[in-house]
């Protein structure tokens, strides 16, 4: 939903309260009472629900996690200009939603992943805003990242099922599905925000 | 401004709140950072429900009063 069209009805919501706010007497008659259920209570709730679900859609864009200035060095990994580097391939590659970049990889595909996810980002905000923030180069996840998140779009794709590397050693891809040799730290994929060594870093300079 | 019947008056207060409310909301959907989402979440969040109950308690109070007459 635009956020036009939510600011277009939280101008009508407005200007409807605003009839009893001044003119309270209305709600003596029955349609006036109607009217007040509709924009006291009606209204508002309709404003706020599609307040929310604008919102915690803006929250899962990359903008929206770039936004804090810790999270900077972190953005710029997405436009490392080599291969090697897991979340930049597959930011420059398309193979995640570039304006939900961070989202995708790292919300918890579980059933209560996206809330999970929420909560993890009220966290950052406390961290950021009333605790000691660690160094972006110390941050680190709050658990071991899950195959499960790869495997999410990967399992049972052609490139994955099929890879020479991954079908040489036939214990690998169902240990990997298992989640018992990991994608990333077992040293195949392990290069993913490579925030210390940016400096030295070639970057990337189209448009995603 | 407000009126001096009980019934007007938490109609009055409830809009008023409900008011700050909406202008809280369509100013956090203008904003894009995280403080933007904290502030909707909390303030525009608790004024929406503050709004919302005191028209609720409105309404259970009128009945009150017409069922003590």
């Amino acid at each position: 939903m635009p956020i036009f069209l939510i600011l277009l009805l939280i101008v009508f919501s407005i200007f409807l309260i605003g009839v009893f706010v001044f003119r309270p007497q209305i709600t003596s008659t029955r349609g006036g009472k109607m009217t007040a259920f509709l924009a006291l209570f009606a209204l508002p709730l309709l404003c706020l629900g599609m307040g929310t679900s604008s919102e915690l859609e803006h929250a899962k864009s990359t903008e929206f996690c770039l936004s804090c200035h810790i999270m900077e060095p972190y953005g710029k990994t997405l436009r490392v200009d080599d291969p090697q580097h897991l979340a930049a391939a597959h930011f420059q590659n398309h193979r995640v939603p570039a304006n939900e970049a961070c989202y995708t990889c790292h919300t918890n595909y579980a059933m209560f992943g996206g809330i999970k996810a929420k909560f993890g980002g009220l966290r950052h905000i406390y961290v950021y805003y009333l605790g000691t923030p660690p160094a972006p180069e110390n941050i680190k996840l709050y658990e071991p990242y899950n195959n499960r998140e790869c495997l999410h779009c990967h399992a049972g794709a052609r490139s994955f099922e099929e890879g020479a590397v991954h079908t040489a050693d036939p214990d690998l891809l169902p240990a990997v599905k298992a989640n018992k040799t990991s994608c990333i730290s077992s040293g195949c994929h392990g290069v993913v925000h490579d925030v210390a060594s940016l400096k030295d870093a070639k970057f990337w300079k189209g448009s995603n | 401004m407000l009126s001096t019947s009980p019934l007007e008056r938490k109609l009055q207060l409830s809009g008023i709140i409900l008011i700050l409310g909406l202008v809280v909301e369509s100013l956090c959907l203008l904003g894009h950072g995280p403080i933007a989402f904290m502030l909707f979440v909390g303030l525009g969040g608790v004024l929406f429900a503050a709004g919302i109950l005191v028209y609720l308690y409105s309404l259970v109070g009128a009945n009150a009063e017409t069922v003590k007459q």
